[in-house]
């Protein structure tokens, strides 16, 4: 059932990672995702490795779960570590490790695959640990919007985008919930979603299309007065009840992200073995 | 006599509709006082959702004035009509159409951050404002796994943040069980006896006869105002108001017509329990 | 006449997932033809899956359900066919309404039954005549009627289907009295017509004794009790227990059994209550 799709999960803990500041975990995010792209050497990708396995055990995130978010992507995983040794095109003279009809397997090929295989599980592990499953969204948004804050000098409308943020997080479980209902009441009258041509299957949306959006706009007005009510008047002048300040453990963390991606560099310049 | 907190002058309101006026309101005039806890009672169309929009500066009259804590509203400038939005508290129908954060204390931190008070204070006041709805055990929760009758405490709970002193009810009860009904209805007599102004809108006479005071609307007109026990015996005036005489009254009413002589005022089941006892003498 | 009957009937929520609970546990039930039964309980009470279970739109975990003497899973292929028989009304069922005028949308279901064009025809204008909606109001755009037409007409749309089971789940929710009794009156007016098995859910225990013939209690996922109105209501005390409440006069009743008079505390309408009280004043009658 649509109820059970959960958007933005975020698994409540107490690892360094739940208690870090969500400005300080955006950033490193994008260290992290810099430190992937560099790894060139073999070592450099055993150290990626190494350490996105440490991160997920420090996050304290249950192996259940990881495991669900990785299974979606193996299919991916799969497919480009296939055209990645298949499609390999080997610099001049380089001999194949062994070769069977027309097809020639390079020791470069398969090292392309495991390396975009180690890419794209470390992306995973490291976006999912440091950020989106132990940051609650509002803190995400919050974030957003701290971040971009230099951006309302040129008049950007900052604070706006992270308010429509945190109000489509809000409203998203809401108007799963609505739609499964509307499509239940509909299917008491016959509605048939499930057969048919595509055209008529789009058809057969309408029913449940139409009292949807108009009670997203009937609940975005109400909101709207609601709010109102409530004292909102747009971003000037608002404080925030909880006022982050940066603590000792965000200094580990960035330290630790330093000394990673300083790692993967020295590592390729003076490791160099299986660079691809 | 109690300070005035709320006066309507002669207020009308009407909106337009293909080009015809279409009056919703006439020439309401109506008194709140401070530390009381008002019902109105009308239909659904009766013009009561109006009047709750037109006191808390939602709508702006179409004739007459409003005067909210002694001062009147026409004309005021946005910041101070700003002030008195923050004195003048609303709680809406459909609960989820008003919490608008993922997680319950973010979303009762709302109102007071909307006002730029210091972050200490903020969060002194969304712990008082949870804890005396009642929902402080659920302050990380995210609001959409609640039941109906616990987000419209925490929706509460986000007004009394803002620290106001009149709060309306805008048939706030409507949509929920019997439990979330008694839930919020327990808020609300606590609000009152805490001595918030409060005033609800509802056309569940049972929860009117919780009030000081019941004022009905019919078709855009005050025709009733009065205490509830006095209000639910004009039975026509009900009636016509297409409100319903709660059963109790109706009982006491139809023994009082099969000419026993019971005291037909009450209007809670143990009131009129009472009142039979009281009719029966020493009979057993 | 049985018209529609749950036997031993459990449903289990997200079966296989970290959030499953059990709905609707051993549930067996009798609904007849010609008569309006009220299931009453808690929100969570499995009421409502109750609904759903009866017209197919979830399948049962275990046990069976039938529906004019057939199990409706005996053959899933012909699901739709009985969801035109166990016609089921949501709550709030305003908000399902979708097409450009009010007879557009109440045809939807005649429709999809792939009636003809004339058989539409009359089945819509009876439908809005058995809620009291005007022709004049039939061409209008579905959105620009009142609450309670609105009400009204999305219930025709499921009338219109003439189903001879008709399930409604809160039918009354959230409107005045005046809405409430239009309503529930129109409900009645079907059933007098046509002798269909009407299931009303509700948790308006006033409601349920003033319209219902017979009354089924859910708690915690099970049926409490089962009955005639004045059979469950003389359990008014068991009916507290589970926070559910009786209908207020019983409360008057209950009250002065609790002082210590000889009453019946079964008596759940107005009429009743009057009379059982005057028994306490010797029956006389002082004009």
């Amino acid at each position: 059932m649509l109820k059970d799709v959960t958007l933005g999960q975020y698994f409540p803990g107490n690892s360094i990672f739940h208690k870090t500041d969500p400005r300080i975990k955006l950033l490193l995010t994008v260290a992290y995702i810099v430190a992937i792209f560099l790894a060139k050497s073999g070592a450099a990708y055993a150290l990626l490795l190494l350490v996105s396995i440490l991160i997920t055990i420090m996050s304290g995130i249950r192996l259940s779960v990881i495991l669900k978010g990785i299974k979606p992507l193996i299919f991916v995983v799969i497919i480009t570590a296939i055209i990645n040794v298949f499609w390999y095109s080997p610099p001049e003279g380089t001999e194949p490790l062994f070769s069977f009809w027309k097809i020639n397997i390079y020791l470069g090929g398969l090292l392309t695959a495991l390396y975009m295989a180690i890419r794209i599980l470390c992306l995973i592990l490291g976006t999912g640990v440091v950020l989106t499953y132990t940051t609650s969204p509002i803190a995400l948004t919050d974030a957003i919007e701290s971040l971009l804050s230099p951006l309302k000098l040129i008049k950007l409308p900052v604070h706006e985008f992270s308010m429509m943020m945190t109000i489509a997080l809000r409203f998203i479980p809401t108007l799963i919930e609505e739609t499964d209902k509307i499509m239940s009441a509909q299917k008491a009258r016959g509605a048939d979603f499930s057969s048919g041509g595509l055209i008529k299957r789009a058809k057969a949306l309408l029913p449940v299309l139409v009292p949807l959006f108009i009670s997203a706009f009937r609940r975005a007005d109400e909101l709207a007065v609601a709010m109102e009510c409530r004292c909102y008047r747009g971003g000037k002048g608002r404080t925030k009840m909880t006022r982050r300040t940066l603590r000792p453990y965000d200094f580990i963390l960035v330290i630790f992200f330093g000394a990673f991606i300083a790692g993967v560099v020295l590592i390729n310049k003076y490791i160099p073995f299986y660079t691809v | 006599m109690a300070e005035t907190v709320i006066k309507t002058e002669k207020l009308g309101f009407s909106y337009e509709e293909d080009g015809k006026k279409v009056p919703v309101l006439y020439d309401i005039d109506l008194e709140i006082e401070r530390g009381s806890f008002t019902c109105i009672l009308g239909h659904n169309g009766s013009g009561k959702s109006t009047l709750a929009k037109l006191l808390s500066l939602v709508l702006s009259p179409s004739s007459g004035k409003v005067v909210l804590f002694g001062k009147n509203t026409d004309g005021i400038t946005e910041d101070e009509a700003y002030e008195l939005r923050r004195r003048v508290g609303m709680v809406f129908q459909n609960p989820d159409n008003q919490l608008v954060a993922t997680v319950v204390e973010e979303d009762v931190a709302f109102g007071p951050e909307n006002l730029g008070i210091e972050p200490s204070e903020i969060r002194k006041r969304v712990d008082d404002a949870l804890e005396l709805v009642g929902m402080s055990e659920y302050k990380k929760h995210s609001p959409h796994r609640l039941s109906g009758g616990q987000k419209q405490r925490v929706a509460i709970a986000g007004i009394i943040a803002l620290d106001p002193d009149v709060i309306i009810f805008d048939e706030s009860t409507a949509m929920l069980d019997p439990i979330g009904r008694a839930e919020v209805m327990e808020t609300i007599k606590k609000l009152a006896a805490r001595g918030t102004t409060v005033i609800l809108i509802t056309h569940y006479m049972e929860e009117a006869a919780e009030a000081d005071r019941a004022v009905v609307l019919d078709d855009g007109r005050i025709t009733a105002d009065g205490k509830p026990e006095d209000v639910f015996s004009m039975t026509e005036t009900i009636e016509k108001a297409g409100l319903e005489i709660p059963q109790v009254t109706r009982l006491l009413k139809a023994l009082k017509s099969d000419g026993i002589n019971v005291d037909t005022r009450a209007i809670k089941p143990q009131g009129a329990a009472d009142a039979i006892k009281c009719a029966l003498g020493g009979r057993k | 006449m049985t018209a529609a009957e749950l036997r031993n009937v459990f449903y289990t929520y997200s079966k296989g997932t970290p959030f499953e609970s059990a709905a609707v546990t051993d549930v067996s039930a009798v609904f007849e033809s010609g008569m309006i039964t009220g299931i009453i309980g808690h929100t969570g009470s499995g009421k409502s899956t109750v609904a759903q279970l009866i017209n197919g739109l979830l399948p049962v975990s275990s046990g069976e359900v039938f529906v004019c003497g057939k199990n409706i899973w005996e053959d899933p292929k012909k699901m739709r066919q009985v969801r035109f028989t166990a016609g089921l009304v949501f709550q709030y069922p305003e908000y399902q309404l979708f097409d450009e005028t009010v007879y557009k949308d109440i045809s939807f279901g005649p429709k999809n039954m792939g009636l003809s064009e004339k058989e539409i025809d009359e089945r819509v204008r009876d439908a809005a005549r058995d809620v009291g909606l005007d022709d004049a109001l039939l061409e209008k755009s579905p959105f620009e009627l009142s609450g309670g037409q609105k009400r009204r007409a999305a219930i025709a749309g499921v009338l219109a289907m003439r189903p001879q089971v008709l399930i409604l789940d809160e039918p009354a929710a959230g409107l005045d009295p005046r809405g409430r009794r239009e309503v529930l009156g129109n409900i009645t007016a079907y059933r007098n017509k046509t002798g269909a098995a009407i299931i009303m859910i509700s948790h308006s225990m006033e409601d349920i004794a003033e319209y219902c013939d017979k009354i089924v209690v859910m708690s915690d996922s099970k049926v409490l009790l089962s009955g005639t109105p004045e059979e469950v209501f003389s359990h008014a005390d068991e009916l507290v227990k589970t926070g559910l409440t009786v209908p207020q006069v019983t409360k008057v009743l209950c009250g002065l059994k609790a002082m210590g008079y000889d009453v019946d505390t079964s008596a759940y309408t107005v009429d009743k209550a009057e009379k059982e009280i005057l028994r306490l004043f010797g029956g006389e009658k002082k004009c």
